[in-house]
């Protein structure tokens, strides 16, 4: 089963990627795997409506387990299956809380061992605050890193948000090379095109 | 030292993107699961490639089988079980063109990417290869032959002539030269001895000292003559050509009776080869005179430009 990991940078909206996927897919409850770095791993049911509101935030930092879904998608006349697992953002600079460090480092090696990255980025905010404030170096560490993978798509998130498209253009010419997606988390924009991306690597 | 890298987020010394940096360089952007598929990509692209030959099923599965053998004993290394040490000399017995060079290449590519061989590559030798004309001289020179060879494949075509020359004859140390290296070696030189299959059990017979020292016999069967069709109809494509309805039934015919008369002589894959290349040749003398001919009458082979077609 392939592994499919979500990163990004805190609050860019990985969580609700993941909970508006697996919608996108067809599921109405989710079995979730809570991996967590120290304190090990739980598991429940938990239907995506009750997720998206529980998981999902504005707060930074909100996402501190691993959590993975198995996810399947039609295949010839069968199914297959992947796992997708949402991470912990990650950020620029040192944070000073422990835990959040430790979240950090978990979801690194998570990305190691992963077959695709999808990784979001937040379009809005490029449109909002140029490229190099709303891009962090982080971002282009991980797109340099995407490539040892077999695969990695850029998803461009929060398309909906007034001036996004611009953004969009931006992330599109500052990643040469790159699959750049725009989608939106909230209004499943775009999905069908990661469901292909998806198709392409299970 | 990804680990250590990952410690030190935890701790808070290096920011993640630096981290991921140095991570990237140290190449271990998934250092197991990275190159295992890359790997096993390429093995299986190599034995996709020996199972597009056509027929040969009896040696395909002996090469399956080896090839398990390897990657077993190889992984049974690995936890530090009890291992067989790999001896992959081998025999290959069969008649003229039913793929023994072909197959031997292939089986270079696979060791070398099991890890079996460094270098993979096929050295092919003859009798004039190794035997030189003066005394003190052969060993010598077969030596030369044996370093080329390292890290990769010593076929020995027609090995039976190495030992024709009686008693007196050089043969038999370039023979025994050879016996001791490969046993020196045993890690980074496989040497097969090919020839065809009648000489080939007659010169096993009279040294009985070199069947244990080959463990792995393959013995390559005649094609059949519907084998030979398809091995024709692979040759002409590869080339972009066509077989005419006419030319298809000719040239079944034509196997068939070659199959029938001179089986002894009758060159197998090599035989057909030349048979296609002769019509190629009578296609063009046909078509030349030809104002405009069209791309069909082009890749189209006739029946009559497979007429005089005879192997000689």
């Amino acid at each position: 089963m392939r592994r499919m990991i979500v990163v990004g940078r805190p609050n860019v909206g990985k969580t609700l990627f993941c909970l508006s996927f697996a919608e996108f897919l067809g599921m109405q409850s989710v079995n979730m795997n809570f991996v967590s770095c120290d304190r090990g791993c739980t598991s429940r049911t938990i239907s995506l409506s009750e997720a998206k509101t529980l998981l999902a935030g504005q707060r930074e930092h909100q996402t501190l387990d691993l959590q993975s879904m198995i996810l399947t998608l039609p295949w010839g006349k069968g199914r297959k299956q992947f796992e997708l697992i949402d991470t912990t953002g990650l950020a620029d600079s040192i944070d000073f809380e422990p835990h959040i460090r430790k979240a950090m480092a978990h979801t690194l090696q998570c990305m190691r061992q992963a077959d695709v990255i999808f990784h979001i980025l937040d379009c809005s905010q490029v449109a909002r605050l140029g490229f190099l404030k709303g891009i962090g170096e982080i971002d282009c560490q991980i797109a340099e890193f995407g490539q040892l993978k077999k695969g990695y798509v850029i998803l461009a998130n929060k398309i909906d948000l007034p001036y996004a498209a611009e953004g969009l253009e931006r992330i599109i010419m500052e990643f040469p090379g790159h699959k750049v997606i725009g989608i939106s988390a909230l209004t499943k924009s775009g999905f069908k095109e990661v469901k292909e991306i998806a198709r392409k690597f299970v | 030292m990804s680990r250590e890298i990952i410690t030190m987020v935890e701790n808070g010394e290096v920011t993640v993107s630096e981290a991921l940096s140095l991570l990237r360089k140290v190449g271990m952007g998934s250092d197991q699961p990275k190159q295992e598929p890359a790997r096993n990509e390429r093995i299986a692209a190599i034995k996709q490639q020996l199972d597009s030959l056509i027929g040969l099923h009896s040696v395909k599965e002996l090469i399956n089988e080896i090839q398990a053998f390897v990657e077993i004993q190889q992984r049974r290394a690995a936890f530090n079980l009890a291992a067989d040490p790999i001896v992959l000399h081998s025999i290959f017995m069969g008649n003229p063109g039913t793929g023994k060079t072909t197959v031997a290449r292939i089986i270079g590519q696979l060791f070398l990417e099991m890890g079996v061989l460094q270098k993979g590559h096929l050295v092919e030798v003859e009798r004039a290869d190794l035997v030189a004309e003066y005394i003190g001289q052969t060993a010598q020179r077969t030596r030369e032959q044996l370093r080329r060879a390292s890290g990769g494949i010593l076929f020995i075509d027609e090995a039976y002539s190495l030992a024709r020359g009686g008693e007196k004859d050089f043969g038999k140390e370039a023979i025994d030269t050879i016996v001791k290296t490969m046993e020196d070696q045993r890690s980074n030189l496989v040497v097969i001895l090919a020839g065809y299959s009648a000489p080939m059990e007659d010169f096993l017979e009279t040294n009985p000292g070199l069947r244990s020292r080959f463990p792995i016999i393959i013995r390559f069967p005649d094609y059949t003559t519907f084998e030979l069709f398809r091995i024709a109809e692979q040759m002409l494509q590869q080339r972009e050509y066509q077989l005419s309805k006419a030319a298809r039934r000719k040239l079944l015919a034509m196997i068939e009776e070659l199959k029938r008369t001179d089986s002894v002589n009758f060159g197998n894959a090599r035989t057909i080869r030349n048979i296609i290349e002769k019509a190629i040749r009578k296609q063009a003398v046909r078509l030349v005179n030809l104002n405009s001919p069209t791309r069909a009458q082009l890749m189209e082979i006739a029946a009559e430009d497979l007429q005089e077609v005879r192997d000689d």
